[in-house]
């Protein structure tokens, strides 16, 4: 039987590969039984689904950082400079 | 803003796409003409002081979280954009400009993210990444290999001023993780390379890997039971 550290190795590896049948049963097997481990792999599902959400603009529309008025103005000058001269 | 031939020419097709405003029908309103020939969509237009306006403060977020440096991060932005003018003439309009955009600058900080691995803070710290993951599960579970505090799945956010503090603390808790550890966990669940990729990226071994992605979520489930966890756990 998986203690709880065993098995949380083997939730955050089922994120990126895929387990062998000693990993699947054992971790069904203690997930079955265990409430905490059942909480960190909904955990890791969640965060896996937040970082999506980051990846796809919608974490992210909330204006913490901005791009100063400075950069934008520099970036706008460099962008006119360069694509002048490739013509 | 140049755009190139190729992008003109298009321009010139959608044009012809466009019906003429009508003005032999004298019977109907301007307004009855309006509702009866709604004006197609306008197409996205190839300008980067629009984008830079409309997109600028999200592709710079976005780099910013991952590469931590605000002039590497305006950088990114810039060199997305000149990308994107010079691809321009290849986009289909498949997908929304943002997303197209963001596209580009992943790219961008994929190439960022392999220069780096060459300097000393990215590399592994330690011949033993084990070793070191043991020392923090020490703290996480008991000697029987238990959790010493349980675990339990967070709720989810579901009122804006709610989804404003999760996503506060779900940023800040990004944040906190090790630059080793984060770039192995950006390049998985943000640029989603797979593990194989991100060996042969970071020339690294599976695993060093499959360690550093287990820290960070390590890490980030601590930070995140202790930020919003304690007030929102079913």
């Amino acid at each position: 039987m998986l203690t709880c550290q065993e098995a949380s190795r083997i939730a955050s590896q089922a994120q990126d590969r895929p387990l062998n049948l000693k990993e699947r049963f054992g971790l069904k097997l203690h997930l079955f039984i265990c409430v905490g481990c059942q909480g960190f792999t909904r955990q890791l599902q969640q965060i896996r689904q937040a970082c999506q959400r980051v990846a796809n603009s919608e974490g992210l529309s909330v204006p913490t950082e901005l791009l100063s008025a400075t950069a934008k103005a520099r970036i706008l000058q460099e962008i006119r400079c360069r694509n002048d001269v490739g013509h | 803003m140049h755009c190139g031939a190729q992008a003109q020419n298009r321009n010139n097709e959608i044009r012809a796409f466009i019906p003429p405003l009508v003005s032999a029908m004298p019977s109907m309103t301007q307004e009855q003409h309006k509702i009866a020939h709604p004006m197609p969509k306008q197409p996205p237009t190839c300008d980067a002081a629009a984008w830079l306006t409309e997109h600028g403060d999200y592709l710079y977020r976005f780099a910013l979280l991952q590469l931590r440096d605000e002039a590497a991060a305006e950088d990114a932005v810039q060199e997305t954009l000149l990308a994107a003018l010079s691809a321009w003439a290849r986009f289909s309009g498949q997908s929304s400009v943002r997303t197209w955009l963001t596209g580009i600058l992943k790219h961008k900080i994929l190439d960022l993210f392999r220069k780096r691995a060459k300097e000393p803070q990215y590399t592994p710290l330690s011949d033993d990444p084990e070793a070191e993951l043991a020392r923090l599960e020490q703290v996480l579970f008991d000697a029987s290999g238990h959790w010493i505090h349980k675990p339990s799945a967070w709720n989810n956010p579901e009122a804006n001023l709610d989804q404003q503090r999760f996503w506060a603390a779900f940023l800040y808790c990004l944040k906190q993780l090790a630059p080793t550890h984060a770039q192995a966990f950006y390049l998985r669940e943000l640029e989603g390379l797979s593990t194989e990729d991100i060996c042969k990226e970071l020339k690294i071994t599976s695993t060093n890997c499959w360690v550093m992605l287990y820290r960070a979520r390590l890490s980030l489930q601590q930070c995140l039971e202790t930020r919003w966890g304690d007030s929102h756990s079913i």
